[in-house]
């Protein structure tokens, strides 16, 4: 196949180009507005969880979609003024008036519209307000931005705090982030190819092909959301991999046409033979890559699916581009693609990539193998050590860096409040009848008192909450009378429509808490009382419980689908059973080596003041799937690249199992050591991130870059290819037999002799 | 018939009118709170009124929410204002008026005011406090009751600035002039009615600075037993005032609203 597409390419080089160009040019249009088009709901939620059902209610029989923003009240400067000043009371009530008037604004309330204590801080500074803001499509980001200029005071610094301003501070630092970390990453790769190449026109190509896989991959992302929810984090990871695996792409790629080049004659027969050779090493490379990253469909979360479709289409834009494109060029380009050479660099670019030093290196692991794999392996388990006592959590303000607005604001509401109830725990029950029947009353206050009863819940907001002085029949009585009592036709407005009612529970604990976790847990084990139907438990404590369970129920699912997946890949692609196993096992380690050093740098807090970030104390589950799924893919990757060349010289030297191993080490080693060097700038400088989460991502996904090309890919693999010796390409007969009838194999674009 | 009881929204603006007694003149502005208890839980609404020769525009925010009422006596309407929604709803004064009319019976209504001697200051003005006593029939459900209002009023009589609203009042005293809210004279409109007469007998004593007033039910039923533990307590208190001249703009349904007349 990939003879016939070498040879369909040098026909019409030219074609291709002008299609890919039009194709560019058309999705780069295309694909401008194409963070409108993507979702700012992250899509964390697990659907038919608790959590999930009490926001879908809450959307859609209660008609209540709210998100709620606080809004804390500090004098400007040293302004010796209190909350109960008159002018201090003034200016927030003017700021309040002002967002009155905003549609977006459901309610607000503060001390001064209830003389409740508990929105003064202890020092009487500081006040807040409690803004019931309209949650929408876009999660209330929209409205948030509108409400953002209505805050002014000359008096009083207006701060925003809470589950939306957070999300929104940490979106626009990200996007920050992302941007510098793009315009680094394009830069020191552009430098960084140069000096691998030794010419400017080479280096040039892999930054085309990364250009044209982002700009493709974003188009596709765009033409899918008509039909399915897509995040914007999605766009980022697009990107981020894109960007990363086209390098890896155009760099093997064209090292081998260069390769290539100096064997034959000319381009076109230099092309198919990097085709036969690069290109379907590249092909599987991207097949695996991209339905491991598939696996992430296993999750119930749309975030993650989004990501592995995200992922999964930037993989296949850059083998697409890789192996299209790219050949297109070199046709065009033929020994041109080393013009524009620079001198000073010519030396110790050929010196490189003659891989001289690799191959003696190789020796030298494989005479000493068993010394080297039990060193390689003590050093893995040591640096994985730590994963042991790894803690999984979710991203909260921490995850902003300090001065961010947001975080202040949490911060001050902490250690300044008495009690803030951020984020109270959401019951919404479904009863036979209508709310304000008897039957339902008598069932939602049994539920209530229910609820206050359990040792964790400080206080339960609700129908039946108005007046503990009140009994169940006094409630049944105002609730059926409420026309008669504008109270409790407030309470009606407030927590009920038709069959379905809210109760809120306040809890002595932060969100993320076990104990918040853990009252979650209680009111669920409360049986339903008669009258009501169900009830589901929401909030933020019972989203982190029910996110954390899909976790472990899905992650488990998600690893072992990769395996399978790899296994079965790099069986068609080696017709080994050994080496499959080998990789799983080498890609475990160096995941668990890197999940180690997570843990001692985002949990126990080691290098934090050097890198910048409060240690949030445990490591996110999201960045962990992520992070556990990509670095799978890379690291296949790199395994897939080396283990081409060692099975296409195995091959050409008969089996000769030690020549195999160094001529592979020796030809993929400065391929290998250049596309990690690239694509650790592009994960380095996504670690430069201010945002905890990317910084993670980042730094997580370097360490398993900078552990797999050195400790897995230079001693490790080596060594254990040497031990296992001829047992290395054996698999059973039917299964040998299914893998010759494919014939999916590597293949040689000419016989090996021995390089030195 | 049934009445509403605690008309919370409805009583403060009530006492608010009280405020538009005397004469004629310019403009005034005055800032304050109003205040509704009920089930020990307060709730503080910013409240502004604005008078313009005739005219009255009563500004609240009632937790997070923004309306206005605007009270144009040549027109003979009421248009209620949604700022969130930006909707209008027209009402007419003369229909208003109507619905009351005939549904009390103001020899059955009986109001007292006594002056306790004490006295507050707002701004320039020295506000006399004065007992309130009003107690008329009404009715909660089905079961008949005597509501009672009591509590203190604050007054400022003789001040300069009661000039300002003569021309208000002056209409007011027309038979199909109505000063409330819209939805309450619909819903109750014995007890709108009733403050009306209210609000006429207290409207010569004086500006209104403040007023705290309990809301009692007397009566038998197991309603009228919940009210009286349920409890209500209004308050209402001015804190500034001036005279600086206002937009013909603020008293009329802005452009981009959509109307509706009721």
């Amino acid at each position: 196949m990939f003879g016939y597409m070498g040879k369909l390419i040098c026909r019409a080089p030219a074609a291709i180009l002008a299609l890919f160009l039009a194709l560019t040019v058309l999705g780069g249009m295309y694909s401008l507005d194409v963070m409108r088009r993507l979702t700012l709901a992250p899509g964390l939620e697990v659907p038919g969880s608790g959590s999930a059902e009490v926001l879908q209610r809450n959307r859609e029989r209660l008609g209540m979609d709210t998100t709620l923003v606080l809004l804390l009240f500090s004098p400007r400067g040293n302004a010796a003024i209190q909350v109960d000043d008159p002018d201090y009371r003034s200016a927030a009530e003017a700021v309040l008036a002002g967002v009155a008037v905003s549609p977006d604004v459901r309610s607000a309330h503060g001390y001064y519209s209830s003389n409740d204590r508990h929105f003064v801080s202890r020092n009487g500074r500081e006040t807040y307000a409690v803004l019931e803001l309209a949650r929408g499509r876009d999660e209330g980001v929209g409205a948030l931005e509108r409400l953002r200029p209505l805050l002014c005071s000359p008096l009083l610094k207006v701060e925003l705090g809470g589950e939306l301003p957070t999300y929104v501070d940490t979106r626009e630092q990200l996007e920050k982030d992302l941007h510098k970390a793009e315009i680094i990453s394009f830069v020191s790769l552009a430098v960084l190819l140069v000096w691998v190449f030794g010419s400017l026109v080479a280096a040039l190509l892999p930054l085309i092909v990364s250009a044209v896989t982002v700009i493709l991959s974003l188009a596709m992302l765009k033409a899918l959301t008509p039909f399915m929810e897509i995040s914007v984090y999605s766009a980022n990871v697009a990107t981020m991999l894109g960007l990363g695996l086209a390098v890896d792409y155009g760099l093997y790629m064209l090292s081998r046409f260069r390769e290539e080049l100096s064997r034959h004659d000319g381009a076109d027969s230099s092309l198919c033979a990097t085709l036969v050779t690069a290109g379907r090493t590249i092909m599987y490379s991207g097949f695996t890559v991209a339905l491991s990253l598939a696996c992430l469909f296993l999750l119930p979360q749309r975030f993650f699916q989004n990501m592995g479709l995200a992922g999964a289409i930037s993989v296949g834009m850059a083998m697409l581009a890789s192996i299209i494109l790219l050949p297109a060029l070199l046709v065009l380009l033929g020994r041109r693609v080393n013009r524009c050479t620079l001198p000073w660099l010519e030396r110790v670019t050929q010196r490189r990539e003659s891989g001289e030093g690799w191959y003696r290196f190789s020796h030298f692991v494989m005479r000493h193998a068993r010394l080297v794999l039990a060193a390689t392996l003590t050093l893995l388990a040591l640096l994985g050590l730590p994963a042991l006592h790894l803690k999984v959590g979710l991203a909260d303000y921490r995850s902003l860096p300090e001065g961010a607005e947001s975080r202040r604001v949490i911060e001050a509401m902490q250690t300044e409040f008495p009690l803030t109830g951020l984020d109270p725990i959401v019951v919404v029950a479904q009863t036979g009848k209508a709310v304000r029947e008897t039957d339902s009353i008598a069932a939602i206050d049994a539920l209530t008192r229910a609820i206050s009863a359990l040792p964790g819940a400080k206080r339960v907001v609700g129908l039946t909450t108005l007046d503990a002085k009140l009994t169940t029949s006094d409630y049944q009585m105002l609730y059926a009378n409420a026309e008669q009592f504008p109270i409790a036709a407030q309470a009606l407005e407030a927590h009920a429509r038709g069959d379905h009612s809210k109760l809120y529970v306040f809890y002595d604990a932060t969100a993320q808490s076990e104990q918040a976790r853990h009252l979650v847990r209680q009111i669920r084990a409360l049986p339903t009382p008669p009258g009501m139907v169900a009830f589901h438990v929401g909030g933020l404590p019972a989203f982190h419980l029910d996110y954390l369970a899909s976790l472990r129920d899905g992650v488990p699912r998600t690893i072992a689908a990769i395996v399978v997946v790899i296994f079965v890949l790099l069986f068609l692609m080696l017709g080994s059973l050994f080496v499959p196993f080998k990789v799983v096992l080498t890609n475990l380690l160096s995941l668990s080596a890197t999940y180690g050093v997570l843990v001692l740098i985002f949990q126990d807090g080691y290098l934090a003041g050097l890198l910048g970030f409060t240690p949030p104390g445990s490591l996110e589950g999201t960045v962990l799937v992520l992070i556990f799924a990509s670095a799978f893919g890379l690291s296949i990757d790199y395994e897939v690249f080396l283990l081409s060349r060692v099975k296409e010289a195995c091959v050409a030297t008969g089996g000769d199992n030690l020549h195999a191993v160094s001529i592979g080490v020796q030809r993929s080693g400065p391929i290998i050591t250049n596309a990690a060097m690239l694509i650790a700038i592009v994960l380095g400088a996504f670690a430069l991130g201010e945002v905890v989460l990317i910084k993670q991502m980042g730094l997580g996904l370097l360490v398993a870059v900078i552990v797999d090309a050195t400790i897995v890919r230079m001693l490790l693999v080596p060594a254990s290819l040497r031990l296992m010796g001829r047992f290395n390409w054996w698999a059973p007969k039917p299964l040998l037999a299914i893998y010759e009838r494919l014939n999916l194999g590597e293949a040689s674009s000419q016989p090996t002799g021995k390089t030195p | 018939m049934t009445s509403r009881l605690l008309p919370v929204r409805a009583l403060a603006p009530v006492l608010l009118c009280i405020a538009l007694i005397p004469d004629a003149g310019a403009d005034l502005t005055l800032t304050g709170r109003s205040t509704v208890m009920s089930m020990g839980i307060p709730v503080i609404g910013q409240e502004t009124l604005l008078f313009k020769g005739a005219r009255l525009r009563r500004d609240v925010v009632d937790r997070g929410r923004a309306y206005s009422y605007i009270y144009d006596p040549a027109a003979r309407q009421v248009a209620v204002l949604d700022h969130v929604l930006h909707l209008a709803e027209i009402h007419s004064m003369r229909t208003l008026a109507g619905e009351t009319e005939g549904k009390i019976n103001s020899q059955r209504m009986k109001l007292t005011v006594t002056p306790t001697g004490r006295t507050q200051k707002l701004q320039s003005w020295n506000c006399a406090e004065h007992d309130l006593s009003i107690v008329m029939p009404a009715q909660l459900g089905n079961e008949p009751v005597t509501l009672t209002l009591s509590g203190h009023i604050w007054l400022a009589r003789k001040v300069a600035e009661q000039s300002e609203i003569a021309a208000l009042l002056k209409v007011a005293e027309s038979p199909d002039f109505f000063i409330g809210i819209p939805a309450f004279a619909r819903a109750s409109p014995a007890q709108a009615g009733a403050f009306s007469e209210a609000l006429t007998r207290i409207a010569p004593m004086g500006m209104l600075c403040a007023a705290e007033v309990e809301a009692r039910y007397e009566g038998t039923g197991p309603l009228v037993e919940l009210a009286r533990r349920v409890g209500t307590r209004i308050g209402i208190n001015f804190e500034q005032f001036n005279t600086d001249a206002l937009k013909d703009e603020s008293f009329i349904v802005p452009a981009n609203y959509r109307v509706i007349h009721r």
